[in-house]
């Protein structure tokens, strides 16, 4: 199980959203953390092949991005995400389980799983749009989650959740790590400091950093300040 | 299979869950059971007086006709309907007459048919003296006269002139209240289909964007190939569903009310310039079914503007435009090319006066009437548009 | 400046300002009058906005010349897209998530929200005023006529627009009113063709029934929307 990313590049005019990145990722959590602006969004996007790249490319096991057998084995949570206000949850779950080509017993069945480990339950009839963000976002983790995903793509996934459902969102990710590839990236730190195999730093449209890093030394949040300082020093 | 079919029927639930798709049905509904009937519907009146109720005016005429339904429109017929228009008073409102109404009112169309033919004034039906002879040679002569001032062909006129010859003569009047009211609608009709097309097909593709969907049905294993032709058959199946249940709907009204005599009228006696022969109801049936393949071609169409555009009231915009451009528009016949381009776009066809016109299509010197090709013209173009909007679907990019 | 003076500003400093902060407080703060407050407002109205009321200026003027007798429809087709454009801009601050910030200002929502329907509604009358005599002249109706066939068809996507606008947040109601606006519009386009039962001189007492029901629906409306305000900055 391998993701390939080969020169990956996006630009938008002038400027360069993602520069030339490279990386081989295999079974694990991988964290990628960055400035606003840093072009972690862009390249998500450009891995699940929503996003036609500039120049490079992505494989899975040697399938391409743009093909359909690498969306079969992919999860997708976007950063900010729709919903169509007059489905519920069972609803959308069903309809994007029809889109992930999941038969129906099988769905249902799946459906009833997810709905009880994101704690929607109890609301899963009721209108999406009468949700609040967090439940929003726990429906969005659970679509991610369908078709049994081998890449597992979240970007923000924390956003809108409170401290104890995190937590629980953690756990979950821990657990997931263990079978498949797992990207995921976000602002607070805490999400994947005891749970991410490897660090991504983006800075810029480049990895600024790509690795293991030593709890030891210092907290993840330390060294992440610390590769910008260093970034900074070495200009 | 049994996903595309699931993604259909969400697609279908997408569309018919707005509020905008029942208030836009509920008004089509209301127009097409108010317009059989908009005719008798109020009071007619003169200089501010009330002559009668439109229904009860209506009852008589439609009694006058029917007993003259099956006729031959021969000399016989002829004396009559002119004895008939000899008896009202030479007024300058002479159809508000209680003589009119007694003795002219139920032979209106023979003498609109005359008229028609040789341009009888009624302050000249007391001076007239001819006979059906005089009136179909003056018919023919008008025609002839039209086709030739029509800026056709000569292998056009031909055609036509020989179709005409063709046609069994003396015509057969009969009471066909029925397939005119049909005939006399069907634009009006079509346009309120056209327009509610707009309404509810424009946000089929951009809707996804606006609500932020896109990117979780992209990177779907079916989100791409397999949610485009259930985006593009869900369309399709609205927009076609509710012109025939709006079709079955009228046509039900108008022949339950009016009754279905009258099919055999010949469509030239309804309308001069089809000369060939075709009955008012075969006329009937060949526009309500272009109209279904027409509507097919402009859901795709505006589907395929809310996937470029990927904004849904600019779709709108612009297929409304056209629908409004299209009802306003006419090009003069002198430019023929383009003219007749233009009057065969869907947003222009759907008219009587379109369809059944002498403008032809030549293919290897034989003339193509335009109700026989533009259907197959319509099927291809909804095929290749269709083919065009997956290939750009395919290539959907989420900037 | 002359070199004397160039001279002077070399050889000396100036000294730092002592007490600045305290010294500007002391000074009153530029109040805005309310209708100053509106004039203010003009540029922030959408540059589209303005562009197409001018177009319909133009194509009200041009009108005549092309369409002759038929002139009445196009301008009665033409007044309920004034009125989208003036719903559309009310709803701006809904929109674009604005209504928050644009609520703890001093001019708060309320009197922005008036600020926009006073101007836009301004526009709207002088192109009523404008069309009805080039109406009137062209046409075939009377006055009387002409004014209802024009000024009615905006009252009606007026009215129809502003409570969906107050009943349907975000992009949903603005296509909303955008389709019936422009179906409206359709139907007037096309009055003389299609839909000449609805312009029968039998019908005008009904025309002019329906003018006063939905003048007051549109005053009710428009009251309705400045008193909603606070609907507007709640998000879920």
């Amino acid at each position: 199980m391998e993701l390939v990313i080969d020169r990956l590049s996006k630009q938008y005019g002038s400027k360069i959203a993602v520069d030339r990145i490279s990386a081989k990722l295999g079974k694990g959590v991988y964290g990628l953390l960055g400035a606003n602006g840093a072009g972690k969004t862009t390249l998500m996007r450009m891995i699940c092949g929503i996003l036609k790249p500039t120049s490079g490319s992505v494989s899975f096991d040697g399938i391409d991005s743009e093909e359909e057998n690498f969306r079969a084995i992919l999860g997708y949570l976007p950063q900010d995400f729709g919903y169509y206000p007059d489905f519920n949850a069972y609803d959308f779950l069903f309809y994007l389980s029809s889109l992930k080509a999941i038969p129906k017993k099988e769905a249902k069945a799946k459906i009833n799983e997810l709905l009880d480990v994101v704690g929607l339950k109890d609301v899963a009839k009721k209108k999406i749009k009468t949700y609040s963000g967090g439940m929003k976002q726990r429906l969005g983790i659970a679509q991610a989650l369908l078709n049994d995903p081998k890449l597992l793509i979240l970007d923000e996934p924390t956003a809108g959740l409170d401290p104890k459902e995190r937590v629980r969102f953690r756990n979950l990710i821990e657990k997931l790590g263990k079978d498949c590839i797992v990207l995921l990236s976000t602002h607070i730190v805490s999400d994947i400091e005891h749970i991410s195999d490897e660090v991504l730093i983006m800075k810029d449209g480049s990895f600024v950093f790509q690795g293991k890093w030593n709890d030891k030394e210092s907290s993840l949040e330390d060294f992440y300040l610390s590769q910008f300082e260093e970034g900074e020093d070495s200009e | 299979m049994n996903n595309i079919g699931t993604l259909y029927r969400y697609e279908i639930k997408k569309i018919v869950g707005k509020k905008l798709f029942w208030i836009m049905s509920a008004l089509l509904f209301l127009l097409a059971v108010f317009t059989p009937f908009s005719n008798l519907v109020g009071s007619y009146y003169e200089s501010g007086e009330k002559i009668a109720s439109n229904l009860s005016f209506y009852k008589e005429e439609q009694a006058g006709k029917m007993a003259l339904s099956g006729r031959a429109l021969d000399d016989e017929l002829f004396k009559e309907a002119i004895a008939a228009y000899s008896k009202v008073p030479e007024v300058f409102n002479y159809s508000s007459t209680e003589e009119y109404r007694k003795y002219a009112l139920a032979y209106n169309e023979i003498y609109g048919f005359i008229r028609s033919s040789t341009g009888l004034k009624f302050e000249d039906i007391k001076n007239w003296d001819h006979d059906a002879t005089y009136v179909y040679e003056k018919r023919k002569e008008n025609i002839y006269l039209y086709l030739e001032d029509s800026f056709l062909t000569d292998n056009e006129i031909k055609f036509w002139k020989d179709n005409y010859e063709k046609l069994d003569k003396p015509f057969t009047y009969y009471y066909h209240d029925a397939y005119q009211i049909l005939l006399d609608s069907f634009q009006t009709i079509s346009i309120i289909l056209f327009a509610f097309v707009s309404i509810v097909l424009s946000g089929v593709f951009a809707n996804e964007r606006q609500l932020k969907t896109e990117p979780i049905i992209l990177a779907s294993k079916k989100g791409k190939k397999e949610t485009f032709m259930a985006k593009i058959l869900a369309g399709i199946t609205v927009s076609v569903s509710v012109s025939l249940i709006l079709s079955i709907i009228l046509f039900s009204l108008c022949l339950g009310y009016y009754t279905p005599e009258g099919f055999d009228y010949s469509l030239t006696v309804y309308f001069n310039a089809a000369t060939y022969d075709i009955s008012i109801g075969e006329a009937c049936i060949i526009a309500y079914l272009i109209m279904q393949i027409a509507l097919v071609l402009f859901s795709i169409f505006v589907m395929t503007l809310s996937e470029v555009l990927k904004n849904s009231v600019a779709a709108l915009s612009v297929s409304m435009l056209l629908v409004i451009l299209g009802g306003m528009i006419s090009i003069p016949q002198s430019f023929r090319a383009i003219g007749q381009i233009w009057d065969w776009l869907p947003v222009s066809y759907l008219a009587i006066w379109n369809m059944f016109d002498e403008r032809t299509l030549p293919i290897f010197g034989k003339c193509i009437l335009s109700w026989q090709i533009v259907p197959i013209i319509y099927i291809i173009l909804s095929i290749l548009l269709a083919f065009f909007s997956g290939y750009k679907y395919k290539k959907i990019s989420v900037e | 400046m002359n070199r004397f003076e160039r001279g002077i500003k070399e050889s000396f400093s100036v000294p730092n300002p002592i007490k600045k902060e305290e010294f500007i407080k002391k000074f009153p703060k530029p109040e805005m009058s309310l209708s100053k407050f509106v004039i203010s407002q003009i540029p922030y109205v959408s540059k589209v906005t303005w562009a197409l009321t001018i177009l319909m200026f133009i194509s009200v003027f041009l009108a005549p010349r092309i369409l002759g007798v038929k002139v009445t429809w196009f301008i009665s087709g033409l007044t309920p897209l004034m009125a989208l454009l003036a719903v559309s801009e009310s709803n701006r601050s809904q929109k674009y998530n604005m209504a928050q910030l644009e609520a703890s200002t001093r001019f708060s929502l309320r009197s922005l929200l008036l600020a926009r329907m006073l101007l836009l509604g301004i526009v709207s009358f002088v192109l009523i005023i404008v069309s009805v005599p080039l109406g009137t002249f062209y046409g075939s109706f009377r006055v009387f006529e002409t004014s209802l066939y024009v000024i009615t068809p905006f009252l009606l996507s007026a009215s129809i627009g502003l409570y969906i606008v107050r009943s349907i947040k975000g992009n949903n109601g603005f296509y909303m009113v955008s389709a019936i606006s422009l179906f409206i519009s359709l139907i007037m386009f096309m009055g003389d063709k299609y839909f000449g039962f609805l312009f029968l001189s039998t019908g005008v007492k009904y025309w002019v029934m329906l003018f006063i029901l939905l003048l007051v629906l549109t005053i009710v409306e428009s009251k309705r929307l400045l008193n909603n305000t606070e609907d507007m900055t709640w998000s879920l």
